[in-house]
């Protein structure tokens, strides 16, 4: 009942929100022109052709190799109205050459760039950009592609390829693949994408599949789904309690080494509680040397036999 | 041989909707573009070779190392790729595209994971997931006597992953699109088979088991918003769900002193299912809302085995016979964003997340510990941890200029638990950030977080159960100060030129925890040049620093007066710095037909464990432990020699080498499989220094 009760309120609000905001601003907005529409948008006025506008603006023409020059497509620019599809009507500018009278990206604000981009890429993988963590910190499509110039082999980005586009930002999470432990990306074997979603997603930090961040990781680590019989609370709760996916100088790119990572929860009576330091390591102890706590715990993700409460069955 | 059937069977079917595409195109002769290589390698390693062919196969010999053909008119489009054919870490593509109407693709991808070469195992596989010992080594009950028989062997396993799907676009404003992708992980891995404190095993558990996913979606959309109904689908199945082994310290079952072998249940079976809507509305005044509801479930039911393998010891009834474990998921995001004036744009969300874990209690009143002995169960049986998880952020911007905006924003997430130390947890999260990306020659972003997590309905009576102290906090659900603040400056002055720097800093504090982790902090700095005097010359070089550092408190003490004794605190203080250099120099034809490109990663990680005693301890002063060093080098040349526009002939140099000093996994402590109170595989990290020579010819279309 309470998510229904926040659901309506959230409805409402927006309701009340757009009701409010249309009954009182001007009417405005960008001029905005759906692919697929030609027959009706050749009614307006304005457009001279993509004939005039590769006169003067030749070094545009590598669009036509492009998904955006296939006239066959019906949801491409160029089964509209060509280049003016997303710049607009090109007369004013065609005739006077002045560049304030056409739509150019990069010098409109981010959001407009991404309102025109998202007239067309509204469905599949951009359903969710609106309010994404991109879109809120003002990136814009073209902030990572270009339409005219893309330097890589697929998805038109601005960069030869995805992880230099992303490394712009991220550096800190693209330079922790080089560490020793790390996913296959080094190695040309996953991508950025094969986690995340950069226009937008239902799970946190843009993660691409699931809703939350271990339906991501167990989308792949299927074997950890469970549910068990026995659970590992924090395991449960979160992957990334004690893996760092992006890369890590430990073992299985745990984000500090065993028993530590361990003791930081477990400090009980006993072996959690001691102290295992190099006099340990010097004599073999098997709560340190090797794989520390996991030597014996093997079942920590979860154990489905019943004498499993300490996952070591 | 079956997967190289399974690509080439893909391959051929994608190509086989060619022919009927191209008769349909009207428009002049498709254009086929593409390359190939063919050639030979050289791999030479000094150290260990497996990691640095952990995720890859650079097995010497001849190869087809990458093959990329594209064809299309102006109605389609095939594009096909294969890279590394014929080794471990084969990969296929292949992609077809008829505008706006059909869209097929197909991926098969080998991820190889080499472990180690160092390995050996006296076990042998008797059959699927049972291992042995000879039983003359087993009955002479020590590990001196089992080692000898340890033989070596290779540590590895393969993920083989296909994917196929089919998007269909029966109408402009319909998309029906299907996907199912099958991976496969064989192999083995390092896995823990202990019978008590003094006898670790470490054995080289078997993987076999297939995930098969499947999704289904149908989508409407027109410029007025847009439905998406999807089904998801996922199966596991393991073929090895159960590990039996023996005991290398025993022969015969015994009611007290231990068993002659051991028993453990594997990965077991599981399904998800999950249906999901979504939609997205164009609104007045540049407004968008989207909702989106999700509805699932986790299911896994596969038989319990007994609670011991002792036959030794009398059989304890099971509360039930099979798991009856079932997780009901419910994800529901709404989200509206709107921009009422050109300068100002808001954005609200809420989220919640409901892991209903409806697994019913498992009873347990006795078990056994290790296959060895009868205990009293502390926990009485299993808990079904679940929780709910609420979350609403608003954030509004404002256009400053053109290209820069300001945001400040509110985050709610709260938590509700089943079965953990808090009951519910609420973090408030406010922060403000400045991001202008599209200036020409300057890009500045930064954000500052605070973040405050209070929990509620604590009962530390759950840590008294279970022998805890009461005072810890675990540090995922604990009272939490977070503080956070990251910025990146891009200044690109001219063309030619690109100068970059990135700050973070991060800084976790728990107020209310006397044990677990106290607080931790991260920095990260990176400052880089990119340099582009000429079309045909490039380079750049970053350097980047990583520290975290954090500070977690414990008590060495067992039951009675040592458990309150505060002379027995002890701390550890952990700090990892980690310094990068990356860099690259291409030139493109800068000599006359020649490319030539250089790499250099390089990464150097010191981490140490420093232990802390208060000035009143009994506890004896530690030795404390070495530090920790990892340090990889990776330099690579390429260069390519265009003897005619469509031929060129190539040479390539890896040179990787990888330092290690590590007090847990390094072959200084790992000396022996009969390590004192454990027998190993001798599995450790070793450095290596690796090189690889390519020589190829490269044929161009």
């Amino acid at each position: 009942m309470s998510q229904l009760r926040v659901v309506f309120a959230f409805a409402t609000a927006a309701f009340a929100y757009t009701l409010a905001v249309t009954t009182t601003a001007a009417p405005g907005g960008q001029v905005r022109l759906a692919a697929g529409q030609a027959g009706a948008v050749q009614t307006l006025s304005g457009y001279v052709g993509s004939d005039t506008c590769l006169g003067c603006h030749d070094d545009k023409q590598g669009m036509a190799g492009t998904i955006h020059g296939k006239a066959a497509h019906p949801r491409s620019p160029e089964a509209a109205q060509g280049c003016e599809t997303c710049h607009g009507p090109g007369q004013p500018h065609a005739e006077s050459g002045d560049p304030d009278l056409i739509r150019s990206f990069t010098a409109i604000p981010a959001r407009e760039a991404s309102a025109t981009c998202t007239s067309c890429h509204n469905r599949g993988v951009h359903s969710q950009w609106s309010g994404s963590m991109h879109d809120t910190r003002n990136l814009s499509c073209v902030t990572c592609h270009s339409v005219h110039s893309p330097q890589s082999e697929t998805a038109q980005l601005k960069t030869s390829s995805e992880i230099e586009t992303c490394a712009q930002c991220h550096k800190a999470q693209v330079l922790k693949v080089q560490r020793v432990a790390h996913m296959p990306v080094r190695e040309g074997k996953m991508t950025c994408t094969s986690c995340h979603n950069p226009h937008g997603s239902t799970n946190i930090r843009l993660l691409k599949v699931g809703n939350w961040v271990n339906e991501s990781c167990v989308s792949c680590h299927t074997e950890k789904r469970g549910p068990f019989l026995w659970e590992h609370a924090a395991g449960r709760e979160s992957c990334i309690s004690c893996h760092d996916p992006h890369g890590s100088s430990n073992d299985r790119m745990l984000i500090a080494k065993l028993p530590m990572l361990c003791q930081r929860c477990h400090i009980g009576t006993r072996h959690p509680s001691t102290i295992y330091d190099n006099l340990a390591v010097q004599n073999g102890s098997n709560r340190i040397i090797g794989r520390g706590c996991v030597n014996c715990h093997a079942q920590i993700h979860g154990s489905n036999h019943p004498s499993g409460s300490t996952f070591l069955r | 041989m079956r997967s190289r059937s399974v690509a080439l069977m893909g391959a051929l079917l994608m190509a086989a909707a060619l022919p009927a595409a191209a008769q349909n195109a009207s428009q002049p002769a498709p254009q086929g573009v593409g390359s190939f290589d063919i050639g030979g390698r050289l791999f030479t390693v000094e150290g260990e070779p497996a990691r640095p062919q952990r995720y890859r196969d650079l097995g010497d010999g001849t190869f087809a190392e990458n093959f990329t053909y594209r064809r299309d008119d102006d109605r389609w489009r095939f594009t096909a790729k294969a890279t590394h054919v014929g080794y471990r870490d084969q990969q296929y593509e292949a992609a077809f595209n008829q505008f706006g109407k059909v869209k097929a693709w197909f991926e098969w991808n080998q991820i190889p994971i080499f472990y180690s070469t160092d390995t050996r195992t006296p076990y042998t596989a008797a059959s699927a997931g049972v291992l042995r010992i000879d039983d003359a080594a087993q009955r002479a009950a020590s590990l001196a006597a089992v080692a000898p028989l340890a033989a070596p062997f290779d540590l590895r396993a393969r993920r083989d992953t296909g994917r196929f799907g089919v998007s269909v676009t029966p109408t402009p404003a319909l998309d029906l699109t299907l996907n199912v992708s099958t991976a496969a992980r064989e192999g083995q891995m390092p896995w823990a088979g202990t019978f008590g404190f003094s006898n670790a095993v470490e054995l080289p558990a078997p993987i076999d088991h297939r995930t098969t996913d499947l999704n289904a979606a149908a989508e409407w959309g027109s410029d007025r918003g847009s439905v998406r109904l999807q089904y998801d689908g996922s199966w596991f199945d393991n073929q090895v769900q159960t590990l039996v082994w023996d005991n290398p310290l025993r022969i015969s079952d015994s009611p007290t002193a231990g068993s002659s072998q051991g028993r453990m249940a594997l990965w077991p079976n599981s399904t998800l299912h999950a249906v999901g809507v979504t939609g997205t509305l164009r609104l007045p005044a540049r407004s968008r809302a989207t909702a989106y509801v999700s509805v699932g479930s986790w299911n896994q039911d596969e038989a319990l085995l007994p609670f011991t393998v002792n036959a030794a010891i009398s059989p304890i009834p099971l509360d039930r016979a099979t798991a009856q474990a079932e997780a009901q998921i419910t994800a529901t995001n709404l989200s509206f964003t709107s921009r009422p004036a050109d300068r100002l744009w808001f954005t609200a969300r809420f989220r919640r997340y409901d892991f209903d874990n409806q697994t019913p209690e498992f009873r347990v009143t006795s078990r056994v510990a290790y296959d060895q002995s009868l205990q009293t169960s502390l926990l009485g049986g299993t808990h079904a941890f679940g929780y709910i998880r609420n979350w609403f952020d608003a954030d509004a911007s404002y256009d400053l200029t053109r290209s820069a905006a300001v945001r400040v924003g509110y985050g709610l997430e709260d938590v509700e638990r089943t079965f953990r130390l808090f009951e519910e947890t609420t973090e408030h999260i406010f922060r403000a950030s400045i991001d202008s990306t599209g200036n020409q020659y300057v890009t500045v972003r930064g954000v500052y977080e605070r973040g405050t997590r209070t929990g509620t309905g604590l009962d530390e009576e759950v840590l008294d159960e279970i022998g805890e102290q009461i005072s810890l906090r675990q540090f995922d659900i604990s009272d939490r100060h977070r503080d956070r603040f990251s910025a990146i400056v891009q200044v690109t002055p001219v063309a030619q030129l690109g100068v970059n720097g990135t700050v973070g800093l991060g800084k976790d504090h728990r107020p209310d925890a006397h044990f677990g982790l106290l607080e931790a902090q991260t920095r990260f700095y990176s400052l880089g040049v990119d340099v582009v005097p000429r079309d045909e010359v490039s380079a750049g070089v970053t350097w980047g620093f990583d520290k975290y550092t954090s500070l977690q408190r414990s008590r060495q003490a067992n039951p009675g007066p040592q458990f309150d004794d505060p002379t027995r605190d002890w701390s550890t203080d952990a700090a990892d710095r980690v310094h990068y250099v990356t860099g690259s120099l291409d030139l493109i034809r800068a000599i006359p037909k020649t490319d030539v490109r250089f790499g250099y990663d390089f990464n150097r990680s010191r981490s140490r464990y420093v232990y802390l005693l208060p000035a009143n301890t009994t506890l004896a002063a530690p030795q404390q432990l070495p530090e920790v060093l990892n340090a990889l080098h990776r330099a690579t040349v390429d260069v390519k020699y265009f003897f005619a526009a469509r031929l060129a002939a190539g040479v390539g140099y890896w040179f990787d080498k990888y330092t290690i000093e590590d007090f847990a996994l390094g072959p200084g402590t790992i000396t022996r499989v009969n390590m004192p109170g454990a027998l190993l595989l001798g599995y450790v990290w070793r450095p290596y220094t690796a090189n690889t020579v390519w020589a190829r010819l490269t044929y161009f279309w």
